[in-house]
Parts: structure tokens; C-alpha cells; sequence
């Protein structure tokens, strides 16, 4: 494995919401005190309800929303709140994004390689020639064919732009590309293909992803590493092998239950949480799953989340709970 | 006994000069009390038959003929559906026929409270006074898990998360028992662990009532946990018919098995997936024979020459393909 390319350091970004003009903001905590490291060449997933955070995580990642406090180290840069634009550019080159929804993420009034190739105009190229030849070397490496290179989105399936999404993350030698969600609005028949045109293009370019997904299965199936977030809150991470045998926290455990089984001859027995996740806004300092935990104790509804303990080899889990059960 | 039966349904929209066939001679019945799934992708018709059931189309754009559509209400008489006019509809909507959506939140009045909204049902089907029509919508509340529902019933949609919206629109739907409950992707939009709440409300809700169900969804892992028989649907066409048990471990037709297979199993860890070549045919440019045909990998020149009709292999089970499955799969 890889040395780390990407290790947040206590990551953690709020937003203010102002109720009026007078008054204190109310802080919606998006992000808190999260801790991954990512190796060069691996698949690191990150998995977690709508509203966890993953993805405000990724965005400041990319610099897309400012980090609260913490930082993040990556390429021999450390990002902080206090990082400035010059530097944010520096670290940004060496990071892609393809994004959920290939319906909105492509400028529909772009040709096919002027989309593709926009990510090298930005990085200063501006001979057409030259644009047009990178963009050309790559259709067909993510199975469209140079015929479209003139053809304008609408002409395109949701499966189609996404590779054509994919393609513009290659263009500029990116090393890190983070998906958020990159099949989730996709025809069930057409998830497949994106995945393994991924993992192709993995072993072709040496490229490193930061998966984002709701989707377990998937997660299982790609990563090498993952971590669950909840509420902003990563409360379990490590080597996804690991962590499937042997979930450690309730809500991963009630996670892994909730994926529906398609096999009609095997039975997983269900926990069904109840209720549903707390607001965001000014949380209390305790375990932010308490309200909804099957296994709830005093400590957790008092006691602020402990800091990750190692749970077995290379996996590391937040929870009360832990060294209790024995 | 059928509670709903359709012969022949087909549905057309019209589109500039031409027409785009979304549903093209669909069979399906639904049995007292059983629990029925209509699986496929999007733009395969399955939403646009649901919403058929509920003549919630309207004409034109939509044209829609069948040789059958009946529907038999709870005192036993049998409508039909097609020359039903929109107030006798209104009759039968909600009282003996309902439906939930993939998306709560454009079901719901954002002007409205949610009190109002399931008041509604009350006094406009039972006649109650507002109060007794707030009473039972309290009771209702209760019953689909809705936990403080006096505050809840005084709130705004938007005040709510989805899954909450969907209890409330299950509420709506399951207040006055129909007999037919038509849910159409009704956890697409939510959260793994709501959705598990949800379908697990509406098993409860089914049994409770005695309600039978035709569930519309994409995902095989939903049709699992909540059917006992399955329609497959592909570009407006039935592929593959029969209980859920047998389709799912025995698949017959190419797209049935190759939508299976997609999904990789939750115990052996895979490297590739599984993948179907191409994309589902746009619908005015439906391949001229076998509609899967482009994209199967056992397709001969029969297949792409000629539509294969649905053969009947017996026990309820269809499959519309020219060849016995197994030996295919063994090529």
C-alpha cells in the first residue's frame, strides 16, 4: 500500500445560520473533528445517511466551502482555515471531482471536448489544437467514441455524461478524484459499467478516489478503506474487510442490516432503527446517535463521543460501548 | 379473486406529431390481499401503468386502451376503469383505491397544514364535522408512528423530514382502507434505514387493513422484502412474470437474470461487476424485433427479427423470450 496522500487532522466545518439580524447564529455543525487518511492507489469509501456530512466533507476537501478549524495535509501542502487562494490553486491541481447528478454538473452549452478540456484551459492552456488532441486521447479510454467529441450533451444518457464527467477529472493528471455519488442517478443496468470503467482507469493512471456513497454494497464490493459518518461524526473506520465482518458501533451495525437483501434464500436478521437523526443545528456535546441507538446507556446520553480506540487491525471505532461488552 | 385485472393496456403519449409508446399491451391482475411488484427501469412504463390504475392521466397527452381494465370494490362490483368519468373517480379514490410517491414532499399543500391535509379525506369521503375529521386524522397519525402528532398535525410540510412526509402520505392513503394500495417508489427518495421503517410500515399497514398491494420500484432488494409476485417491465413490454421466490433465484429471461447479477452478493468480495452492454433504447426508437435484443448476450436473428410474444411456461410463470433459459445460460 501507498504512502498517505490526504490526512485531515481534526477536520471540522460549521455553517451559520442567522435566524434575524440581531442575535447569536444558530452553528449547524456539518463536519467534526473528522480523522481519514488516505493511501496513494486505494479506493476510500465513505458511506453514511443524507445529511451526514460526506458530503461537506469532500467540498472542503476541494476548498469549495471554508474549513472551520482543523486542517487537512495533502501533496506537501497543509490546508487550514487561514490557507490562502494561491495555495488552495496549488493543492486543487492535483484533485478532480465528478459529481452525483451528470444532468446539472455539464454546461450544456459546451461542445463534448470543450467540456473535457476545460480543466486545462483553467490550468492555462489555451491553444484549441492542443485542448481539442487531450480531450480526443481520452473519449476513447472512457468508451465514447471520437465522433462525440463535437456533439453537445442533451444528445447524451445519464450514463453517457458521466463518463463524459469522468474524462474531464482525467484530463488534467489529477491524482486524487473524488466521486460523490457518481452512480446514485443512474439506471440500476448502467451502474455496473461506470463502476468498472472506475476501477479500469484505476489501474491505468494510478489513480487514488474518495468514494462517497450511500450505497454499502457498493462500497463493499470497491473500497479498501472506508469510514461510516453520522451526523458529521465518523464513528467507524478502518479496512472495509474489517469492518463488515465485524462492525463495531450500533449504526453500523444497523446500516449493514438495512441493505436489502435480493437472494430470496438468505435471511440477515434486520435491526430497524427508530425515529430518525437529530437536527444538526447547535448539537449537545454527547453521542449524536444516542436518540436513536438500540443499545443506549447512560454514558451516552451525558458523556461527550470518545475519541476513536483501536478495535482490531487497522480499524478504529467511536463508541461507549466499546470495552464494556467484555 | 382479482381486485384489479388488465388486459392489453396500452398507453401512448403524444409528442409533437408522433407518439411515444410507454406501455405496450400489458398484462396484470392483482389478487384479494396479495402483494403484487412491477420492477424495471426508468422509462420501462412501470410509474405510468401505476398512475393508469388511478386514471390520473389525462387526455391528451396520454391515450390509453385496453381489451380489460377492472377494478372490483369492497361491496363486489367490478368498474371500469377506462369509462369511468372524474367524479365517479373521485368516489373511488381513496375510499376504495390509493396511492403513495417516490417523492412526499410534491404531494403534499406547502400552503396547508398537515392536519388540513389529512382532514380532507374525512370530511370530503366520510361527511365528519372538522373536529371528529381532526380526531380520527390524530388517530391516524398514531397509527403509521408519528410521534407527537397533536404538534405535528399544527405544522407545515416543510417542517418535516421526508420520512415523516411519507407516513403522512401513508396515513392519507390508508385512512379509509381501500382495498387497493398502488406505491410508487415509495422510499427512492430516503435514507437506508427510513427506508427499512417505511416498508416495514407498509407490510403492517396491508395487513392490518387488508389491503392488497401493487408495488412499483427499480430495486429487486425492495420487491424481495415486500411481494409475493413480480412483473419485470422493459421498454413497456412484460419480460418476465411469475413469484417472487422462483424470478429471483431462477431468472429465466436475459434481462431479468442480467439485472440480477448486477447486484453482487454481500458475502464473496468481487473485483468487476457484472455489467448489461449499452443503454435502455430511447422509446421512439425501440429496437425492430426483441426490444432487448441490442444489449442481450444469447440475441440470434430470430430475436432480432421478431418481437417474441409471452409464453406461458406454466404456474403463472411468462417469459418473453424464444429460448428456455437454461440452455442458454450454459453457452
Amino acid at each position: 500500500m501507498g504512502e498517505v496522500i490526504l490526512k485531515t487532522n481534526d477536520l471540522t466545518v460549521d455553517f451559520k445560520i442567522k435566524k434575524n439580524v440581531f442575535g447569536k447564529p444558530d452553528r449547524l455543525s456539518a463536519v467534526q473533528n473528522v480523522n481519514i487518511e488516505i493511501r496513494r492507489g486505494e479506493i476510500y469509501g465513505l458511506v453514511g445517511e443524507s445529511g451526514c456530512g460526506k458530503s461537506t466533507l469532500a467540498n472542503a476537501i476541494l476548498g469549495f466551502v471554508p474549513i472551520t478549524s482543523g486542517s487537512f495535509e495533502c501533496f506537501g501542502h497543509t490546508m487550514t482555515a487561514a490557507s490562502k487562494a494561491s495555495e488552495w490553486k496549488e493543492v486543487r491541481r492535483h484533485m478532480q471531482t465528478v459529481f452525483q447528478d451528470p444532468y446539472s454538473s455539464l454546461n450544456t452549452r459546451f461542445t463534448v471536448w470543450q467540456i473535457i478540456s476545460e480543466p486545462l484551459y483553467i490550468a492555462g492552456e489555451r491553444d484549441e489544437r492542443v485542448l481539442r488532441e487531450r480531450a480526443a486521447a481520452l473519449v476513447e479510454k472512457v468508451g465514447l467514441s471520437l465522433r462525440d467529441l463535437d456533439r453537445y450533451v442533451f444528445e447524451f444518457s445519464g450514463g453517457q455524461r458521466q463518463r463524459i464527467a469522468i474524462a474531464r477529472a482525467l484530463i488534467a493528471n489529477a491524482e486524487l478524484i473524488i466521486c460523490d455519488e457518481p452512480t446514485s442517478a443512474l439506471d440500476v443496468s448502467v451502474h455496473s459499467q461506470i463502476c468498472n470503467l472506475l476501477l479500469d482507469l484505476r489501474e491505468e493512471f494510478g489513480l487514488t478516489y474518495l468514494f462517497i456513497s450511500h450505497n454499502l454494497s457498493l462500497i463493499k464490493h470497491i473500497t479498501e478503506h472506508m469510514a461510516v459518518m453520522y451526523l458529521g461524526e465518523v464513528m467507524e473506520s478502518g479496512a472495509t474487510d474489517a469492518i463488515f465482518a465485524d462492525p463495531r458501533t450500533p449504526y453500523t451495525e444497523a446500516l449493514m442490516s438495512a441493505i436489502l437483501e435480493v437472494n430470496p434464500q438468505k435471511d440477515r436478521e434486520r435491526i430497524i432503527l427508530s425515529g430518525e437523526a437529530r437536527s444538526p443545528i447547535n448539537p449537545p456535546d454527547i453521542c449524536r446517535f444516542a436518540n436513536r441507538c438500540p443499545r443506549v446507556c447512560e454514558a451516552c446520553r451525558t458523556m461527550p463521543l470518545p475519541p476513536a480506540v483501536s478495535v482490531g487491525e487497522d480499524h478504529v471505532a467511536r463508541c461507549h460501548l466499546i470495552g464494556k461488552e467484555a | 379473486m382479482n381486485v384489479l385485472e388488465i388486459k392489453n393496456l396500452k398507453i401512448l403519449f403524444r409528442v409533437g406529431d408522433d407518439f411515444v409508446r410507454a406501455v405496450e399491451g400489458v398484462d396484470i391482475h392483482v389478487g384479494e390481499g396479495e402483494r403484487v411488484a412491477i420492477v424495471g427501469e426508468s422509462g420501462c412504463g412501470k410509474s405510468v401503468t401505476g398512475l393508469a390504475c388511478m386514471k390520473l392521466h389525462t387526455t391528451p397527452p396520454a391515450y390509453i386502451t385496453a381489451d380489460k381494465f377492472e377494478f372490483v370494490s369492497h361491496d363486489g362490483t367490478p368498474h371500469d376503469i377506462l369509462a369511468k368519468t372524474e367524479n365517479e373517480m373521485l368516489a373511488l379514490r381513496a375510499e376504495e383505491m390509493a396511492m403513495i410517491f417516490q417523492d412526499p414532499s410534491t404531494f403534499l399543500n406547502p400552503v396547508m397544514t398537515i392536519g388540513e391535509q389529512l382532514d380532507e379525506v374525512f370530511i370530503y369521503h366520510m361527511h365528519m364535522k372538522p373536529k371528529e375529521a381532526r380526531r380520527h386524522s390524530i388517530e391516524m397519525m398514531k397509527k403509521v408512528g408519528i410521534p407527537d402528532p397533536e404538534m405535528r398535525a399544527g405544522q407545515y410540510p416543510h417542517e418535516l423530514s421526508g420520512g415523516l412526509k411519507q407516513r403522512i402520505l401513508i396515513a392519507m392513503a390508508t385512512s379509509l382502507s381501500p382495498r387497493l394500495l398502488i406505491a410508487d417508489e415509495p422510499t427512492t427518495a430516503l435514507d437506508v434505514t427510513i427506508q427499512a421503517q417505511i416498508l416495514q410500515l407498509i407490510t403492517e399497514r396491508c395487513e392490518k387493513e387488508k389491503m392488497s398491494l401493487l408495488m412499483i420500484t427499480h430495486d429487486l432488494g425492495v420487491v424481495r422484502e415486500m411481494a409475493d409476485r413480480v412483473y419485470v417491465m422493459y421498454c413497456g413490454k412484460i419480460v418476465e412474470e411469475g413469484t417472487v421466490d422462483e424470478i429471483l433465484t431462477s431468472p429465466r429471461h436475459p434481462y431479468t437474470k442480467a439485472l440480477i447479477d448486477t447486484i453482487p452478493g454481500m458475502e464473496e468480495k468481487v473485483d468487476r461487476f457484472v455489467q448489461i452492454p449499452h443503454n435502455v433504447p430511447h422509446p421512439m426508437n425501440k429496437p425492430a424485433g426483441c426490444y432487448f435484443s441490442n444489449r442481450c448476450a444469447y440475441c440470434t436473428d430470430l430475436c432480432r427479427a421478431k418481437q417474441p410474444p409471452l409464453f406461458d411456461r406454466g404456474n403463472g410463470r411468462k417469459i418473453r423470450c424464444y429460448y428456455e433459459v437454461e440452455e442458454l445460460w450454459e453457452k
